[in-house]
């Protein structure tokens, strides 16, 4: 069994009389310590594919496992106890709290999960062990989207969710968002889902995932992925 | 305005409702308290100002001792300025209700003012007739106007009338001591209608001789009813005085010239009454002594008569068994005499019936004996008829026979005398017609005879005449010797049966005489018979009547030992019926005789009063409870400057943060306008009208609740002390735009300055997000080992809490404000329960329990005071003087009322009142260097120790005083004076008429209610009043439960803050926690996917609340004290000094109402933050 199942997951949407299907019938699978890239153009469902993932969301039909455990089920508070123990969590605009510092962000996080890694330690990791007691204003975009990485493993989470991690930043800071990510996965085993618009990232990941409207159009398991350093956009 | 900038805003509303809101509440609470509470006043003063004139209350009254006369009514109508004039009549009572006596608060027995009111007058009042002379006008609330005279109209009031006070209900009214009730004709009512007076708008009543010596009600009965002649009070309105403010100094500059002018007409009406009385009272005391001394000797008789009963039952009680058995003995000692006499009586029967048997025998032989003589008689009667009637048959027949002799010898000479006559004729000495005429005698004698000689011719006819008739007498002749032998013979018989006669008549005498004595005898017998049976018939009714006797006595003699043996077997219960019937006796007489004493007494001493009587002609200011009322007032409108100012101050920070976060909100649409070409003016325009609309609505709003609403609990809150009609609100128009101008002013301000910030910058940076206000540490930072303990939530809490100042400072206002709201109010209200506390609680500074108020000077061993002195209940009694004086300084404006107190021992005056100086805790005192006077008293007249004060006596004396010492105290201001100082500044001797007095704890700690519904304290005084000579006695803890019916009213006013404080919480709270959420909507999403749980999420936030809702109450604490001060100022009664320290529990009880509030805000938003879409945390950044 794959770590994460998706299986004939819907989520539809009603905008008046209309019902949009967001997510229409869709099934994937990835496994365990895989990075896992899913691709498509604005609408394709990605990030709403990526909510329920990370029990932020609810599917409407279907079946969503992560770790055999079927989530679409959960109660409230026991999703919340999914978000906080077993999902890390990485966004397109960072999230930061504006008012701690890089280490308390991380700590806000590290401080609620049972088996969380040393705050520090982790920042040290992403390469802002001289930045930690800067505010977010203080830092650069990639800073500030490698405190947010930092915070989501300080959890040390199971899987983690990255949602256009990219997206806000420039092409250096975003390699090398890229290519932490890509080494956490690797040398954690970790199981690391990035969603992205950006075609020319994907070969970097283990599976690529490629939705268009709603369905998954493709799915492509890439035996061979590259280092960050090899690719370009 | 453009329409879409008109649609723009009503969105823009629609989406943020919540803040619009708190907008609108926060200035409707700002504009409805300040609006609301400038109005209370006014509209309070005018619903009383129409009253008064609606009813016609006087402006003067007029009261004298002996009573007024319809001749005072006419002297002072016909004052100039005087506009109607009504004499009113009224008794003081007590009052029975069905029955039961009624209590009052204090325990006692009520008493009730009955006032006598006109029936007509009332009609016409009620259809509206209007009528100057109708003075204190009732108004009707419930049931209808009496028109009977045993119907009555009662008291309205919730404090002062009891319970029982309702239609349907009677009242009888009951004379206590001292008063009179002789001037009714009728005393039992009916009520039919509940009114209220202009005369009583407050719970105090006033005083009166009767009862506890206040009155506890007042009911009006019909005029007719009164069978006096003169009033007790004139009342006077005064021309044009209703168009004046009630209590305002215009007003009574305008009443004081006309009492003057009545004082002025006094003196002489004075007198006219006077000499009336001279000759009237005497008289009536006389007759009032009769009534005296028969109810006297009724009572004593009744009470003689129940002694007896008592006596009686206490015997069967005591020996129950021997009380039967001498019953029983008695019995039958009685049976024992009635058998005796029925035996006597039975004897004499008999005895009768012997006698009467022996009379009868003779009786009966004497009838025997008349029997026979009867016959004899009878026979003898027979004989001596038959000779009678022989005797008269025989006289019968001789006379026949002696008439046959007579006619014949008639025949024999007539014939004769023919013959002669004939042989005449013969001889021719007669003619013919001689001869005819003697022959026609002969026709007579024998016609035949005469018819044949007729026929003779005249020749012949003598001769042959002769020859006819000489046959004829010879024949005569013959005949009548026959006759006379016939005469013979009858005369021989007649002899002979006259003799028989007379020899029967001598027989029937004899038998006669027999006959009447044998009657006699019978008769004699038949009366002694008949007297015999008599004798019998008596004796036979005796014995029958002993017999009848015999068999009752025997029936009663059992009924009665039954009746006996159930008598002693419930002989107690007898005994106690009889022993109350005698304690019933003994009270009501006692009570009647004690009046009916009384009655002499006033009359003896009206009369003796008579030479210094005098009218008091009193303003309103003299009716109870009418000062009070114009304070209330007073009150309300000092609290009216000092609560809004902290109402517009939240409203003005809240309006600020709020339209700030509004600006920030939307600077991106503001760039883009701006980069449109709008100009800054217009763009600010949308919230300029925003907020625009919120301050109207919310100062509508605001206006709408506050101007009745405010009043209106204000009222009600005071309607528990006053009567009054329903509050009549009017529009304070310039309040109304004064406040709505300061919420425009503070709502626009506070718009203009939010959206002029951002209008100033680029619109490229407009358009821009804002940078995030970089995190800055604060200085808790610095000091790291706190800093180093907190945990995240902790930190983030304090570094946002400084992030915004306005925010923070709004909060913290608002909730201080809310804070020292409730402290201020309910340190007022505590205040003025330890004031109470400490001057009445055991070791306050009014140690003693009781006073007394005598009606004439007093020594310390004059017999009144040797009585009180005796009763053990009083467990010590002081003489004083105390009377009531203005007092002041030079140094100060401020005129007091103050007590002047002279204590007979000024030794023993600390152990009634405790003489102390507050701020050094030293006792003091009393000494003949100076006075020591009151800490308000000095305070008030900027009085150091060592200062004068003068004060003025009611007499007009005005003395200066030295003080010597400033003592501690809280209710009323008093001077104390030393006897030999007051001599020597006065110049006279004291005149001690009043006493001071501590009372058995156990009474005084009695609050259950005994037999008869009293206290044992009510008993006392009620027993108290009754000894001549007291006109007063007034507990101490009457004065203090007045006073806290006061404190009861606040504690409603109190309340009315603590709402308007906790909707003021309410707002700022939940505004700043809206901002706050709405601020951090995607730190909240943010955290909620990082697994954070709800409760987790609401903490982040709560705790920001938490926190400022500690500084707001740490703020409010301090605010408080000055909100309590300024009550404390601004409220100061003359009469009382506030204890000005704040207790614990006043800040706790503040404390945690505005923690309570800010719990029930943080648990609605706790729902509001569950509701936040974690997705949106993924959005961009607007």
């Amino acid at each position: 069994m794959s770590f994460i199942e998706l299986n004939s997951v819907y989520k539809k949407y009603k905008m008046g009389e209309v019902t949009i299907n967001a997510v229409d019938n869709v099934s994937f699978s990835i496994e365990q310590g895989e990075l896992c890239m899913i691709v498509g153009p604005s609408g394709a469902g990605k990030t709403t594919v990526l909510n329920i993932l990370g029990g932020m969301d609810e599917c409407n039909d279907g079946n969503v496992r992560v770790g055999g455990e079927l989530i679409n089920n959960y109660p409230d508070k026991k999703l919340t106890d999914y978000r906080r123990y077993d999902v890390g969590f990485v966004f397109q605009f960072y999230n930061l709290v504006p008012n701690l510092t890089a280490l308390e962000n991380v700590e806000l996080a590290s401080q609620i999960s049972n088996k969380a890694l040393n705050p520090a330690r982790v920042l040290e990791k992403v390469g802002l062990g001289d930045r930690m007691n800067n505010f977010p204003a203080q830092l650069s975009g990639g800073e500030q989207q490698r405190v947010a990485i930092a915070r989501a493993l300080a959890k040390n989470p199971k899987l983690l969710l990255c949602d256009e991690p990219t997206g806000a930043l420039d092409y250096k800071t975003g390699k090398q968002v890229l290519d932490l990510l890509q080494q956490t996965c690797h040398n954690t085993g970790m199981t690391v889902v990035i969603i992205t618009h950006n075609q020319a990232i994907t070969p970097i990941a283990d599976r690529i995932i490629t939705m268009k409207n709603g369905r998954v159009s493709r799915i492509e398991i890439n035996e061979t992925p590259l280092s960050v350093d090899m690719i370009d956009w | 305005m453009s329409k879409s900038l008109l649609t723009d805003i009503l969105r823009a509303i629609r989406r943020s409702f919540s803040r619009f809101l708190s907008i609108v509440i926060i200035v409707a609470l700002g504009t409805g308290i300040f609006v609301g509470i400038k109005s209370a006043a006014p509209s309070m003063s005018e619903t009383a100002d129409k009253y008064f004139s609606d009813n016609q209350l006087m402006d003067i009254r007029v009261q004298s001792s002996i009573g007024l006369t319809p001749a005072d009514v006419d002297a002072i109508a016909k004052i100039d300025g005087v506009s109607g004039v009504m004499g009113e009549k009224f008794v003081d009572a007590l009052v029975l209700v069905n029955g039961k006596p009624e209590i009052d608060i204090d325990g006692s027995q009520i008493s009730t003012r009955a006032y006598g009111i006109n029936l007509k007058k009332l009609q016409e009042h009620y259809y509206g007739v209007a009528d100057n002379n109708f003075i204190n006008k009732p108004t009707l609330i419930e049931g209808t106007y009496p028109t009977k005279n045993n119907q009555c109209l009662v008291d309205a009031s919730e404090l002062s009338a009891p319970e029982s006070y309702k239609i349907g209900n009677f009242i009888k009214l009951e004379e206590g001591s001292r008063s009179d009730l002789s001037g009714l004709s009728v005393k039992e009512f009916e009520i039919v209608g509940i009114i209220r007076s202009p005369q009583y708008i407050s719970f105090e009543r006033g005083n009166s001789l009767v009862g506890s010596g206040k009155i506890g009600t007042f009911i009006y009965i019909p005029d007719s009813v009164f069978t006096n002649d003169y009033y007790s009070e004139i009342y006077v309105t005064v021309n044009g005085a209703d168009s004046l403010e009630p209590g305002s100094d215009e007003y009574y500059d305008h009443i004081n010239p006309v009492i003057e002018k009545i004082k002025a007409v006094s003196d002489k009406n004075i007198d006219t009454r006077v000499s009336e009385l001279k000759n009237d009272l005497p008289g009536q005391i006389i007759s009032a002594e009769k009534e005296y001394n028969d109810a006297k000797n009724k009572y004593e008789t009744g009470l003689k008569e129940a002694e007896e009963q008592i006596k009686l039952y206490q015997q069967y009680v005591d020996d129950p068994q021997g009380s039967y058995n001498d019953a029983v003995k008695k019995a039958a000692e009685a049976l024992g005499l009635a058998e005796d006499e029925f035996n006597g009586n039975s004897n004499a029967y008999y005895n009768a019936i012997e006698t009467y048997n022996k009379n009868l025998e003779a009786y009966k032989n004497a009838r025997n004996l008349q029997t026979e003589k009867y016959q004899q008689l009878t026979e003898a009667k027979d004989k001596y008829n038959s000779a009678e009637r022989m005797l008269t048959t025989a006289q019968s027949s001789l006379n026949t026979a002696n008439q046959f002799v007579s006619s014949t010898q008639n025949v024999i000479n007539s014939t004769s005398n023919i013959l002669t006559s004939l042989e005449d004729y013969q001889n021719g000495k007669m003619d013919n017609s001689q001869i005819s005429q003697i022959l026609s005698t002969l026709q007579g004698i024998n016609p035949d005879l005469y018819a044949s000689i007729s026929s003779l011719s005249a020749v012949s006819m003598a001769t042959e005449a002769i020859a006819m008739i000489n046959p004829y007498l010879e024949q005569q002749k013959s005949q009548l010797a026959v006759y006379q032998a016939d005469v013979e013979k009858s005369q021989k018989e007649l002899n002979n049966y006259k003799s028989q006669f007379e020899q029967a008549a001598t027989v029937l005498n004899t038998a006669q005489l027999a006959y009447n004595a044998s009657e006699a005898q019978l008769n004699a017998a038949y009366d002694e018979l008949e007297s015999f049976y008599n004798k019998l018939e008596g004796s036979k009714n005796e014995l029958s009547m002993a017999q009848i006797e015999l068999m009752i006595s025997k029936n009663e003699v059992g009924n009665d030992l039954d009746m006996l043996k159930s008598l002693i077997a419930n002989a107690p219960s007898y005994l106690q019926k009889a022993q109350d019937e005698y304690n019933s006796i003994k009270a009501s007489g006692e009570t009647k005789l004690i009046a009916a004493e009384n009655r002499i007494e006033n009359a003896k001493k009206l009369y003796k009063n008579l030479d210094t009587a005098k009218w008091s002609v009193y303003d309103r200011t003299a009716s109870p409870g009418y000062s009070g009322f114009e304070n209330a007032i007073d009150n309300i409108k000092v609290l009216s400057n000092i609560f809004p100012v902290i109402f517009f101050l939240v409203a003005a920070l809240v309006c600020l943060t709020t339209m700030t976060r509004m600006v920030e909100e939307e600077r991106t649409q503001m760039g883009t306008m701006k980069a449109l070409g709008y100009s800054s003016a217009s763009i600010a325009s949308k919230y300029i009208i925003y907020a625009l609309f919120a301050c109207i609505i919310g100062s509508t709003l605001g206006i709408i609740i506050g101007v009745y609403a405010f009043p209106y609990a204000v009222y009600k809150a005071y309607s528990i002390m006053f009567t009054l009609p329903p509050l009549k609100f009017t529009m304070p128009v310039p309040y109304i735009i004064g406040g709505t101008i300061i919420s425009l002013f503070i709502a626009l301000g506070a718009t203009i300055i939010a959206s002029a910030k951002e209008l100033k910058v680029q619109p490229a940076t407009l358009m821009r997000p804002k940078a995030p206000k970089p995190g800055k540490r604060v200085l808790l930072e610095k000091i790291s080992f706190i800093w180093k303990r907190l945990n995240f939530t902790s930190k983030v809490t304090t570094r946002n809490l400084f992030r915004r100042k306005s925010r923070f400072i709004m909060t913290v206002i608002g909730i201080g404000g809310c804070t020292a709201l409730i402290l201020g109010s309910i340190g007022f209200y505590s205040s003025i329960n330890n004031l109470m506390k400490m001057q009445y609680d055991e070791n306050g500074v009014s140690a003693y329990d009781v006073q007394f108020v005598f009606a004439e000077k007093q020594t310390d061993d004059s017999a009144l005071m040797k009585i009180l002195k005796d009763d053990n209940r009083i467990t010590d009694i002081m003489l004083s003087s105390m009377q009531s004086v203005t007092g002041g300084s030079e140094r100060a404006e401020k005129i007091s009322d103050v007590y002047l107190f002279v204590p007979k021992n000024s030794a023993k005056l600390s152990s009634f009142i405790k003489f102390n100086n507050r701020t050094n805790d030293e006792s003091l005192i009393l000494d003949d260097t100076g006075a020591i006077i009151t800490e308000k008293f000095a305070k008030d007249t900027d009085t150091q120790i060592g200062d004068m004060v003068w004060i003025e006596t009611a007499d007009g004396v005005t003395v200066n005083i030295p003080v010597a010492n400033i003592t501690e105290n809280y209710t009323f201001n008093y001077i104390y004076l030393s006897e030999n100082l007051y001599q020597y500044l006065f110049q006279e001797a004291v005149s001690y008429n009043y006493a001071i007095g501590t009372i058995e704890p156990s009474i005084m700690s009695d609050s259950k209610t005994t037999n008869n519904n009293t206290t044992k304290k009510a008993a006392l005084a009620t027993e108290l009043m009754s000894y001549d000579g007291i006109n007063a006695v007034a507990y101490v803890s009457d004065t203090v439960d007045t006073l806290n019916e006061v404190i009861g009213v606040l504690s409603a006013i109190v309340l009315i803050f603590i709402i308007a404080a906790a909707v003021l919480a309410y707002t700022v709270l939940y505004n700043i926690s809206n901002i706050n959420i709405s601020e951090r909507q995607r730190e909240l999403a943010t955290i909620k996917v990082l697994g954070f749980h709800d409760k987790e999420v609401s903490a982040y936030i709560y705790r920001e609340n938490i926190i400022l809702t500690i500084m707001g109450i740490a703020l409010g604490m301090v605010l408080g004290i000055f909100v309590h001060k300024m009550l404390i100022i601004y409220c100061a009664v003359d009469t009382v000094m506030y204890v000005q320290t704040l207790s614990w529990y006043s800040y706790l009880i503040a404390a945690t109402l505005t923690a309570v509030f800010a719990v029930i805000v943080n648990i609605i938003m706790h729902k509001k933050m569950k509701k936040i879409d974690m997705v949106t945390s993924l959005k961009s950044v607007e």
